[in-house]
């Protein structure tokens, strides 16, 4: 079975396992190692990407399951060199410690704000990730930034 | 001279000491083909652009050291910070000839016991100054004018009248000049311009992207992956094992086994005693090696293994408990602090009151989980991986291969999370078994079930206080027994049961001693199969949840105010002896201030106005505790309604001495608090027929962003020397969450996690 999808804008073809988890593939065979492991089932975030703009937890989302579909992983999160607000956002706040959380953070917030610009505690309590280091109250405020940033930008 | 071996800094391990010894390292690596790149020591490099390159020699796992240590020699360097770039450094140890000794050229890189600032502090600022001096020197040599009239600015040079020469310009010359055999006179702390300014994580940008390379992302070309089917019992073995289907599979290598705890691996010359009980804290395997993550990760699924349980194999954590009161129940095995007349006291007491206070285990759970990637040569390996500390690592692989030290190398990549898991080198002796059964470099993952089901734990204990209150409603008399799993159990050399291990489950010197007339501190050994070692805050956090827990409960009992009852313990502010049995070497502070610990104190119940009315269901509970060093104190307001738990307010207070990067101490302190707070409420591995029960985050809750409460944090101004941040934060967070508790609704958590243990329909 091939399977073809798009990842970070480019036509894919893959051949392999077609139970690989999308995770292993980016990390062993894409060499895009952003995408971090952190448990494996789906419970901590590290691995999030987005699949058609959504957030996607990808150590649980199998390669045969990518046909026809967009993946976006924190490589591509930057263009042109330029940086999202969101990655902005989470250096001027200086949220990382160890770091090892916080592409699949950000992953998750971009998803968060793109499909709602002015979340609400409904829209927090959906972001899941884990943060072994505990940097919530920095990350709540890059959050707040970004909001500021965004409603800013788009004239809102 | 010749050239090449020229202004290498040899830093001995007993400090600076004007000592000179010129050395072939290469330092910071250099392009070759650059000649107008400088070294001027083995941590700074001057590029052409002027740009400054310091090398950060500690292992960074998210406490910030890449960016602290640096900052260190910038500041006596006398650059602005904007021109420094950070480079992290590989593990430096070196021999100087065939026969010379063993020397680390970048010093101590160990990274444990929030020691690595602590320890760098006028260390590495003598790098920097010793750096400028050359640099001052060299415009010195070119203006023919006395050392003393320059000055420097901005990574310049500036002569009296003005002129400037760039470092760039004086690096080349400055490397043919020599040092003074003193130490160079350091800056004043009114004169810092680095050092106490908030300075962003030097890795920041590199995060953001996913560009950052973690020890989990490096890779050996031509490795193997290898993940290991361990045996879930405690000391148990291999009995017999079928990998027939697991050898069908494609992209699947091979399998070898690996024998479990060996002491005959590890031994360790002269009889020295090492901190790491490596050899015997392994579990029996077995390995698949495959071509990708995901073939080895099926393989190991395909395994058939038939395991012998091993002596534990009835064991529970239940089981631990009840021996644990048992123990408490009778006399302690060691009293390392007695004084006064306990039993006397308590004969004169007005009231007695006593508790147990129960431990859990606990697992590290670092995001990245553990792995290495290791080459072995005839002659020659080397290791990429996250480690705290390289010479642990270091050493097992040179005890186990025989390799010499200086000729193993050693990468040192960010850590994804530490937290104490990455101190031992146990993982790294495990893919030292695997990496010499097959003929290419391994890349050995553990999974999170993996991590959690073999991590090395906090030990689990119970601690059994007691408190007599004289006739005028003073504290007389206190004792605190432990009995717990002590850490190293498993060392080699360690006779018998750790009666002596008492260091690791015990601090005697913790407050209320030298505060009570009648005190005791005891400690009783308990056995347990599960594997020990070293969790964020070790023995702080093990200590101070039972003793502020039961400083309330005394308060209470005496019809005192728990923190005018805690103010008048602490009394007039003085300096009391203070033994750090754990960690000698790093030069921790040997007294205790009580005028300190009462001034944090002090300032979070302000902060939080302690005393103001609150709402029904509402309460505030406080605690404090030395912590390595440092003075920490935290204050919590919470609702308990209808069992549910909020907490609406948490307040720390720290004085850890001199701050080197106030942001940085602003990040571990309130991170920390949330570790502490993460830990009280939901984290515990239990032990049930000799297995461990938690695997992944769904057992093992860490807390997550809705739950995590903001946490404020005063830095107090303090002049004393700099105590380190990474561990601070942590131990006072669960007793003052707990009393906070307590004084919403009246019930007091005596086990530790709270879970669903809150009952209150207030």
């Amino acid at each position: 079975m091939k399977v073809k999808f798009i990842l970070n804008n480019k036509v894919q073809q893959y051949n392999g396992d077609e139970e690989m988890p999308l995770l292993w593939y980016l990390r062993d065979y894409a060499k895009l190692r952003g995408t971090k492991y952190g448990c494996g089932i789906g419970a901590c975030g590290a691995c999030t990407v987005h699949i058609d703009k959504r957030a996607v937890r990808s150590c649980t989302l199998k390669m045969k399951q990518l046909e026809g579909r967009a993946v976006r992983t924190i490589e591509d999160l930057a263009t042109n060199n330029i940086l999202h607000i969101v990655q902005r956002a989470w250096i001027d706040e200086d949220v990382a410690q160890c770091g090892y959380c916080q592409a699949g953070q950000i992953m998750s917030v971009v998803a968060m704000l793109e499909s709602n610009p002015r979340p609400g505690q409904r829209e927090f309590s959906g972001l899941t990730n884990i943060c072994r280091c505990g940097t919530y109250p920095r990350m709540r405020k890059a959050i707040e930034r970004a909001v500021r940033q965004i409603n800013l930008t788009s004239g809102l | 001279m010749d050239g090449s071996r020229r202004n290498f800094l040899k830093l001995s391990t007993t400090g600076l000491g004007g000592m000179l010894i010129s050395l072939n390292y290469p330092g910071l690596a250099a392009d070759a083909n650059d000649v107008m790149t400088t070294r001027i020591n083995p941590f700074i490099r001057i590029e052409p652009d002027g740009q400054i390159v310091i090398g950060a020699r500690a292992c960074e796992m998210g406490q910030g050291v890449k960016t602290a240590l640096p900052m260190l020699i910038a500041e006596e360097l006398d650059v602005p910070w904007s021109m420094v770039r950070v480079e992290q450094l590989d593990y430096g140890l070196t021999r100087a000839d065939v026969n010379g000794e063993l020397t680390n050229v970048y010093g101590n890189q160990n990274t444990d016991a929030s020691a690595t600032v602590r320890r760098s502090w006028n260390e590495l600022r003598q790098i920097g100054a010793r750096a400028r001096y050359l640099l001052v020197k060299a415009a010195s040599v070119k203006w023919h004018i006395e050392l003393d009239k320059l000055n420097t600015r901005q990574a310049m040079v500036v002569h009296p009248d003005g002129n400037t020469l760039s470092y760039s310009e004086l690096s080349k010359v400055a490397t043919n000049l020599s040092l003074p055999e003193y130490d160079i006179p350091l800056k004043k702390s009114e004169e810092f311009s680095i050092i106490g300014k908030s300075t962003q994580t030097a890795d920041a940008s590199e995060i953001v992207v996913g560009a950052t390379v973690y020890g989990i992302d490096a890779e050996i070309p031509g490795s193997l992956v290898a993940v290991v089917a361990r045996c879930p019992f405690f000391d148990g073995s291999v009995s017999t094992y079928d990998a027939s289907h697991t050898l069908k599979l494609s992209g699947v290598h091979s399998v070898v086994e690996i024998s479990g705890a060996d002491k005959n691996d590890i031994s360790l010359p002269g009889g020295k005693k090492h901190n790491d009980g490596i050899g015997s804290n392994l579990a029996a395997g077995i390995a698949v090696l495959a071509d990708d993550t995901w073939a080895a990760l099926k393989g190991r699924q395909k395994l058939k293994v038939d395991w012998l349980p091993g002596p534990w194999r009835n064991d529970s954590t239940e089981a631990l408990m009840k021996r644990a009161g048992r123990a408490l129940d009778e006399a302690a095995q060691i009293s390392p602090r007695v004084e006064g007349n306990i039993s006397q006291a308590s004969k004169q007491a007005g009231k007695l009151i006593g508790s147990r206070y129960f431990m859990p285990f606990l697992a590290h759970c670092a995001m990245e989980p553990l792995h290495a990637s290791l080459e072995i040569g005839s002659d020659h390996a080397l290791l990429i991986a996250s480690i705290q500390v390289p010479d642990n690592a270091s050493n097992v692989i040179h005890m186990m291969t025989g390799i010499p030290r200086e000729k193993i190398e050693i990468r040192l990549p960010r850590l994804g999370g530490g937290f104490g898991r990455r101190i031992s080198a146990d993982y790294i002796a495990e893919a030292v078994k695997i990496a010499r059964q097959v003929d290419r470099p391994i890349k050995l993952i553990w999974t999170r079930e993996d991590d959690i089901q073999n991590d090395l734990y906090r030990p689990a204990g119970m601690h059994g206080l007691s408190a007599a209150i004289d006739k005028h409603n003073n504290l007389s008399c206190w004792s605190h027994q432990v009995a717990a799993t002590y850490r190293l159990f498993r060392e080699p050399g360690l006779q018998g049961i750790g009666v002596n291990e008492w260091v690791s489950c015990h601090d005697p010197d913790a407050f209320p001693a030298g505060c009570v007339e009648n005190f005791e501190a005891s400690f009783t050994a308990l056995e347990f199969g599960l594997r020990r070692g070293w969790w964020r805050g070790p023995l702080p956090t093990f200590v101070a949840f039972p003793i502020q827990s039961f400083i309330d409960e005394v308060a209470h009992a005496a019809g005192k105010d728990p923190l005018q009852f805690r103010l008048e313990l602490l009394g007039k502010a003085r300096q009391m002896p203070y033994r750090d049995m754990n960690f000698e070497d790093n030069r921790n502070p040997t007294v205790i201030d009580t005028g300190r610990l009462a001034v944090v104190l002090r300032k979070v119940t302000t902060e939080i106005k302690y005393g103001r009315k609150l709402k029904a269901g509402h309460g505030i509970g406080m605690a404090m505790h030395f912590v390595y060093g440092a003075y920490v104190a935290h204050a919590m307001e919470v609702s308990v309604i209808e069992s549910q738990l909020k907490i609406h307010r948490c307040v720390c207070a720290v004085d850890l001495g001199q701050v080197l990067n106030p942001s940085g101490v602003e990040a571990q302190i309130s991170g920390a608090t949330i570790d502490g707070i993460s830990t009280a409420l939901g984290l515990e591995i239990t032990v049930e027929e000799g297995r461990v029960k938690q695997s992944n985050f769904t057992d093992y809750p860490v807390l997550r962003l809705s739950d995590a409460p903001d946490v404020e944090v005063h830095i107090m101004k303090s002049t004393y020397a700099a105590a380190g941040a990474g561990e601070m934060g942590i131990p006072t967070a669960a007793p003052a969450l707990t009393n906070a508790i307590f004084a919403a609704c009246g019930q007091r958590i005596y086990r530790l996690p709270i879970a669903n243990q809150l009952t209150s329909k207030s």
